[in-house]
């Protein structure tokens, strides 16, 4: 399901006059003003090659309340290389599924304003307000707005659980025979492939 | 030698007596076989050339080198996932190496239905040169791993019909990567047998050179176009081969994207692409209080066909098997988020995966839109979602027939959690509906079938083309219908018969 899905269910012209009819999401970005709050900024050493930096700061979140969800047991997202892991599949990516991933990370940040009727980003809420605002993308009548949550969830578990850190909860024991990490040495590189 | 972007530089214009498309269960055997034969014989292969030094057994970073779509195509409503392999070797590379022979009643109904002139009989040494290749052979029992052995246990006590399977895997460690490509070398894919034979009787094999179309001339192909590019997809140069036979060979999919991509208006069989068979598949997991460790071991060797029966029905039924996957996918197929889903991850070591896969009556078609990408439409009739859901409900009895404490139904919204007692039932009431539970297929097949009708198929019985004179179909798309069994061992056999029905015919064929 995931991007591909998305790709084929919502149309660019959907994905577009949603943005507009919220907050003229669009036009912003066509003036080239930052289309997430200050702070929201990704920060980390590896250079991103598919996701931009608010991008990666709204991934972060997701991927929290997504795959976490305040289990301590669970390493927090921001001290695994589960976003650069996502970055780095993408650059596999064919291009129109790179750009549906950027704007569906886009236009979920947003998505609070219509799908909560509250002010402000999803990097921006309380965590319970970021659950039930995707909870409400979970559970949409909306065919698309659903295959854009599995499409969320799908980056997020491909980003967290291939992280070793987590494997220890799961009782997984990971490979066999050790390896480089094709995605650690991009990491080592800065993003570089 | 195999060449790849790595080791190609510039434009490659090269001439062939024949042109193979893809390297999987259907190019790797007819590309041996043809060289063996002394043809000379181009293979291109869309994707990269990975060896077990390259399976660094994490899905990460192995699902975008050896699936189509980082394993994220899909039917275009996105509710059926179809996973594809797309490297040296096609889906053989990453398949869990279940060995069936194409069931006789299937191909009864081959004969009668679409004419085709073969009987089993005939069939017999295609499989028995494919078995001996593959090395194929039973699974020990005691290579039955802990997962396995639960979904059998709860058969025995039900009542229900299974087997363990043969597979191609040699001195198998038990590591249970299949799904990753292994990194032992015990599987025994295309990769390891069929293609090295072609390299070794002069075949010249090239990854990462995607076919774009096939270029006409009368009714003959006359040249095959398409690039090379990297593992990224960035295209560092151009690929054509001039081909006096082409062989397309890229799967259920593909294939009938080129084939489209290629017709020249006004002149197009309509059969192209339609009547996709998907082979959809559904799962449940059943959580234990012991330890199971399920990813560890040969993930499908043991397999239930108390459901299907083709001798009186070779229109209907399903086969339950044994499935399970690593953190990451297994992590995408459970229900809900956050919180409620992180505990149930933390049972992941106490799971049983098991899947219902239905021998499918409905049909689907591959299409080309105007900007040159595919579309996969496909509609699940309701009979046969009602016949998933009976499979679920069987599915959940042998999870507590053999001590589940829980099964979890992954439907999207609202996921059941059953515990031992409750009424089952609920799963036929829920259904089997696309877009409301995760569906899966490894399987797609059938889109360039074969029949002696030119109205109703794509190629002939021996997979030549009813347009074009020099062309040949050796891959799945060549089942005339649903094929009730998984897939390797036919498309390699029918392959094979591809093969050599060119070698027989080869002066014809130039004629």
């Amino acid at each position: 399901m995931a991007l591909e899905s998305l790709q084929r269910s919502v149309t660019r012209r959907q994905l577009l006059k949603l943005s507009a009819l919220t907050v003229g999401w669009v036009s912003l970005a066509r003036l080239g003003l930052p289309a997430t709050p200050l702070g929201a900024q990704w920060r980390g050493a590896y250079r991103l090659q598919v996701l931009k930096p608010h991008d990666a700061a709204v991934l972060v979140a997701v991927m929290e309340r997504m795959v976490r969800g305040d289990d301590d047991a669970l390493p927090p997202v921001k001290k695994t290389h589960a976003v650069e892991t996502v970055d780095w599949a993408l650059t596999f990516a064919s291009p129109d599924l790179q750009t549906q991933a950027r704007w569906l990370l886009r236009i979920f940040n947003w998505s609070p304003l219509w799908v909560l009727w509250k002010p402000g980003c999803f990097v921006n809420l309380t965590v319970a307000q970021q659950d039930e605002c995707l909870q409400r993308w979970s559970d949409s009548s909306l065919g698309w707005v659903r295959a854009g949550f599995l499409a969320l969830k799908n980056l997020s578990v491909l980003g967290y659980y291939s992280q070793d850190e987590t494997w220890s909860v799961l009782h997984y024991r990971g490979p066999w025979i050790p390896r480089p990490r094709r995605v650690g040495w991009a990491i080592e590189q800065g993003g570089e492939q | 030698m195999i060449q790849s972007a790595k080791t190609l530089s510039g434009d490659l214009e090269l001439k062939a007596e024949v042109c193979v498309i893809g390297s999987g269960a259907g190019g790797a055997v007819v590309a041996k076989e043809l060289a063996e034969a002394g043809r000379d014989v181009v293979l291109l292969e869309q994707g990269g050339h990975y060896t077990k030094e390259d399976f660094t057994q994490r899905e990460e970073e192995m699902m975008p080198l050896l699936f189509e779509d980082m394993g994220q195509r899909a039917t275009d409503d996105g509710a059926i996932l179809i996973l594809q392999g797309r490297n040296i070797g096609g889906s053989t590379v990453h398949n869990l190496c279940y060995c069936f022979r194409t069931p006789r009643p299937i191909v009864e109904k081959w004969r009668r239905e679409e004419g085709i002139v073969w009987t089993y009989e005939e069939l017999i040494p295609s499989f028995e040169r494919v078995e001996k290749m593959l090395h194929v052979q039973p699974i020990p029992e005691s290579q039955v791993n802990t997962l396995n052995r639960k979904i059998r246990e709860g058969c025995e006590k039900l009542g229900f019909h299974g087997i363990v399977a043969h597979h191609n895997r040699v001195n198998c460690t038990s590591s249970g990567f299949c799904i990753l490509g292994c990194p032992f070398d015990a599987k025994q894919s295309m990769a390891l047998t069929y293609i090295p034979a072609a390299d070794h009787a002069g075949a010249r094999i090239f990854a990462n050179c995607p076919v774009e179309k096939l270029e006409t001339s009368g009714d003959r192909v006359a040249r095959v176009v398409g690039h090379i590019a990297d593992e990224l997809g960035s295209i560092r140069g151009e690929v054509r081969v001039d081909a006096q036979v082409v062989v397309l060979a890229a799967g259920a999919i593909n294939s009938p994207q080129i084939l489209l991509r290629s017709a020249a208006a006004g002149r197009r069989n309509t059969q192209v692409g339609k009547h996709l068979h998907l082979h959809p598949s559904v799962l449940l997991a059943g959580i234990y209080d012991e330890d199971i460790y399920g990813y560890l071991g040969i993930p499908q060797s043991y397999y239930v066909d108390e459901f299907i029966d083709l001798e009186r029905n070779p229109d209907s039924g399903y086969l339950i098997m044994p499935i399970f996957g690593f953190p990451v996918a297994t992590a995408a197929q459970l229900p809900g988020f956050g919180r409620t889903h992180a505990k149930l991850m933390r049972l992941y070591h106490r799971m049983v995966g098991i899947l219902v896969l239905l021998h499918d009556q409905s049909e689907g078609e591959v299409r080309v839109d105007s900007h040159g990408r595919v579309r996969i439409r496909y509609h699940l009739r309701p009979e046969e979602q009602a016949l998933m859901a009976e499979g679920m409900r069987h599915c959940a009895e042998i999870l507590f027939a053999s001590g589940a404490k829980e099964v979890v139904v992954p439907y999207y919204r609202e996921p059941l959690w059953l515990k031992p007692g409750d009424d089952l039932s609920v799963i036929d009431g829920r259904g089997c509906r696309p877009g409301e539970i995760p569906l899966a297929s490894t399987h797609p097949q059938g889109t360039c079938r074969m029949g002696e009708d030119p109205g109703r198929a794509v190629v002939n019985s021996w997979g030549k083309s009813h347009e074009l004179r020099n062309l040949f179909v050796a891959d799945m798309g060549l089942f005339p219908s649903s094929l009730g069994a998984p897939p390797q061992i036919t498309t390699a056999a029918l392959a094979d018969r591809v093969a050599h029905f060119i070698i027989e015919h080869w002066k014809t064929l130039l004629a």
